[in-house]
């Protein structure tokens, strides 16, 4: 069985994209006021809220892996390779679980569902603020 | 004699329902509703998104007793008749992370959890971690950059976020300059945000009602 880390979808909630958080302005008016850009872990947690109910639940989680790698993969290939995604040979390993030596989107899935049920300590299949940043300070200070 | 032909027949539609487990795609082109007839009286569950558009459960996507709908751009595969949560089933589907060939209900998801072999040491935590925090932060960088290749003013491809609330019962429209998709990105209100009920959008705004208030990814 595959290892993977519940610790791995902590700093994917807070590194990952957060789609709109660079946001402009846009040009036209608009009813109400452009979203205040996200900043830090708490606001990260709830950028990737969906429905707002204080958990994250899987369609959340697969819908950002989702948008990343179509964002990421600019050939339109279905698979990221070489410049899309600039990651060393261990991590593609980590990924690319048929050793074929192209990372598909369904591998990037598999990948996050391993990281999100080992990240959910109580089984309830959503991760509390708590279960998915539980180890993210041990993992930024072994990132610097 | 009937009686053990009912229970007969009985054992018939069970097995025969549990036999029907099948994958479905059904797939929306643009802001349409799709139906795509099939047997969903075992349920349904979401196993492979295909679309880069949201596939979300009630708002997008969704089934009655007739069939599956899509909505809004999603693409995806579902499996009818068979057992579980589109997590359990979205981890055997993909593979890669699951070894057992019977892994098709929650139960088994149970065993997975109990069983110490896949768990990792604290070491190996933080390495998946690191190596999740470089994957995506890579994956990031990638999308920013193909952004800024098309779009130099900017600095951002689409992806604007906008704010659109209803207070009441009452059509509100959020004028924009132009879209070609929208999609919720996060409910604000406790009144629930259903595609095509409760918000939609035209190439000029998007509309909320019923108490609907969200911030939504303009492209």
């Amino acid at each position: 069985m595959k290892r993977v880390s519940w610790a791995a979808l902590a700093v994917l909630l807070c590194i990952s994209p957060a789609w709109g958080q660079d946001a402009p302005p846009v040009d036209q008016p608009i009813h109400h006021t452009e979203a205040a850009p996200a900043k830090g872990e708490a606001d990260s947690f709830a950028n990737h809220d969906h429905d707002a109910d204080g958990f994250i639940q899987w369609e959340e989680m697969r819908n950002v892996m989702v948008k990343a790698f179509h964002d990421a993969d600019h050939d339109h290939s279905g698979w990221l390779a070489g410049d899309e995604l600039k990651i060393d040979a261990a991590q593609r390993a980590a990924i690319d679980v048929n050793k074929d030596g192209k990372l598909s989107q369904r591998e990037f899935i598999a990948y996050a569902a391993a990281a999100f049920g080992q990240a959910d300590v109580d089984a309830d299949e959503k991760l509390s603020r708590a279960e998915a940043t539980a180890d993210l300070d041990v993992a930024k200070e072994k990132a610097k | 004699m009937k009686i053990a032909t009912v229970a007969l027949l009985l054992a018939a539609s069970v097995s025969t329902s549990a036999a029907l487990a099948e994958n479905v795609t059904c797939a929306s082109d643009g802001h349409d509703h799709h139906y795509c007839y099939a047997d969903t009286r075992d349920g349904v569950v979401l196993v492979d998104q295909l679309s880069r558009a949201g596939c979300w459960k009630g708002d997008t996507w969704g089934y009655d007793n007739r069939g599956i709908w899509v909505a809004n751009g999603c693409r995806a595969v579902f499996r009818v008749g068979g057992y579980g949560s589109d997590w359990a089933n979205s981890m055997h589907h993909n593979g890669g992370y699951d070894t057992s060939p019977n892994w098709r209900d929650d139960r088994d998801v149970d065993r997975w959890r109990d069983d110490e072999s896949h768990k990792a040491t604290h070491n190996e935590k933080v390495g998946a971690a690191v190596g999740a925090a470089v994957i995506i932060g890579a994956l990031a960088a990638a999308a920013k950059h193909e952004d800024d290749h098309h779009d130099h003013q900017s600095g951002y491809r689409g992806r604007d976020v906008v704010t659109c609330e209803s207070t009441g019962r009452d059509h509100t429209y959020c004028s924009l300059g132009s879209a070609r998709h929208v999609e919720l990105k996060r409910q604000l209100s406790r009144a629930s945000c259903q595609y095509n009920r409760s918000w939609g959008y035209d190439r000029h705004g998007i509309w909320v009602g019923d108490g609907c208030r969200a911030e939504f990814w303009v492209d």
